[in-house]
């Protein structure tokens, strides 16, 4: 029985660390990156470098992948300068349909959730690393989302109306 | 056992009767769009016709002479009404519906003859009427050759059928290619803008379902009348605000831009009419004015002559059938 007790214990100590926020929601949460325009992907999908923020750059893939996906629902692309990439429209163009669908969101970007369906690394080249300061780096990495089939997703899930009345 | 059964087939039945009374219609109707040639294209490729507006002669696309001629038009219009399709939005064929337009040229010489004050209509209006596309989209293509390489300018433009207003638009140049096909060139020009291009007609489509479809509207008398519009015989106002006071209570919350109002004329623009009529159908100008026409001769016996032009413009003339 005593042998029992310690492993009791620590099975509820590592439980419990494990419900705790993970590193990688810290960073997602506030949603901080920016979106630069490369190249023209083929017809119904998006590629561009997403320059991510955080702390570990063992986190740079998967918080790219998070918030390009972000982006193309919320933010759109911009067009690149020299106007040879289009740019694109947010998905969701409405500022109060994100807190509308607050719970729908969270599990939707949540990890292992239904926006890796949706974003693969363009390339397997190495990402861009840029020291912000001594606590942070700026990731860069080039993605590719299937704009088209996170649009027919939403559509589905009624987040966005399909085109028409 | 045979009575058993029978009465588990009438409530079979009965329950199926029941629950499909029960079943919110679905009003939803997609609007219809069409894909047509820019006038500037038709112009350029000699696809015109003369068309004779009381008088006054215009140039106008010939859209049969275009198929007939232009090898290119029908891979091009089908690669943008691919685009369309895939969105679960077909658009409607122009050949199609020119050919409709043919079977019903008879019809249409009877509706101009009648009165002999009848509205002039291009051949373009008719084609509107005949199709009822919501949307116009007009596409212009030139093709840029440098040495063997192609690319495609390509410029779209999505039109409100009922006012003209112009309410999306895309324009851009695909990368430079080899490929001998028009189609495949303007389809890579093309599909990089369509998400946007799609995004604004979608705004337009919300707009419309929350304000109501814009039209314009005109109230003239006959010279034959011995009354006009600021005759008080019929209530305890002149008829222009009686008639005014009816524009007010059937647009969606009142929307409306009374622009002109004479003895002998109102000019209502930007007059939003409900998108669907109580039975879900979709309303056009022509039905909206049709029940003022009702609302005229049923409350002021005033017997009107309703004339319409394309999809989104009705005149009401006052005095006479």
């Amino acid at each position: 029985m005593k042998r029992i007790l310690p492993l009791c214990f620590l099975a509820l100590f590592s439980s419990l660390i494990g419900c705790g926020p993970k590193k990688i929601d810290i960073y997602t949460n506030v949603w901080r990156y920016s979106i630069e325009p490369t190249f023209t992907a083929k017809a119904g999908s998006k590629a561009f470098k997403i320059w991510s923020y955080c702390r570990n750059t063992s986190y740079g893939l998967e918080l790219a992948k998070r918030n390009a996906v972000h982006g193309v629902i919320f933010k759109g692309i911009p067009a690149s300068a020299d106007g040879r990439v289009s740019g694109q429209m947010a998905l969701l163009r409405s500022s109060t349909s994100e807190s509308q669908n607050q719970e729908y969101f969270n599990n939707f970007f949540a990890n292992g959730g239904s926006y890796l369906k949706f974003v693969t690394q363009a390339s397997d080249e190495a990402p861009d690393i840029i020291r912000v300061n001594n606590k942070e780096f700026k990731i860069g990495i080039v993605v590719t989302v299937n704009s088209d089939l996170l649009r027919k997703q939403l559509e589905q899930d009624g987040i966005i109306r399909k085109l028409g009345l | 056992m045979k009575k058993i059964f029978l009465t588990f087939c009438f409530f079979t039945i009965a329950s199926n009767f029941l629950a499909a009374q029960d079943a919110p219609k679905d009003r939803r109707k997609n609007p219809e769009i069409m894909v047509v040639p820019s006038d500037n294209w038709c112009i350029q490729n000699g696809f015109i016709e003369t068309f004779d507006d009381q008088g006054t002669s215009r140039d106008v696309p010939n859209y049969k002479k275009a198929f007939q001629n232009s090898s290119d038009l029908l891979s091009v219009l089908a690669g943008i009404n691919q685009s369309f399709a895939s969105r679960s939005m077909p658009a409607l064929n122009l050949e199609q519906e020119l050919k409709k337009l043919e079977a019903q040229s008879a019809e249409d010489a009877l509706l101009t003859s009648k009165s002999g004050a009848g509205v002039s209509e291009s051949p373009m209006d008719r084609l509107m009427k005949t199709a009822k596309a919501d949307i116009i989209i007009q596409l212009t293509w030139t093709v840029n050759r440098n040495g063997m390489a192609r690319s495609v300018t390509f410029t779209l433009q999505g039109l409100d059928a009922y006012t003209g207003k112009e309410i999306a638009s895309a324009t851009g140049t695909g990368p430079a290619s080899y490929t001998p096909e028009l189609a495949i060139l303007l389809e890579e020009a093309v599909s990089a803008h369509m998400d946007n291009f799609l995004a604004r007609l979608q705004e337009h489509f919300d707009d419309l379902l929350d304000k109501g479809r814009a039209i314009e509207f005109r109230i003239k008398t006959f010279s034959s009348w011995d009354k006009d519009l600021e005759t008080e015989d019929y209530g305890d106002d002149e008829l222009s605000s009686l008639i005014e006071k009816w524009v007010d209570a059937n647009t969606v919350d009142g929307n409306f831009n009374l622009v002109d109002a004479t003895e002998n004329l109102m000019l209502f623009k930007d007059v939003r009419i409900p998108f669907f009529d109580d039975k879900g159908k979709a309303l056009s100008a022509r039905s909206w004015a049709n029940t003022l026409r009702k609302y005229l001769k049923d409350t002021y016996q005033i017997e009107s002559k309703l004339m319409t032009k394309g999809l989104g413009q009705a005149q009401l003339v006052i005095g006479e059938k």
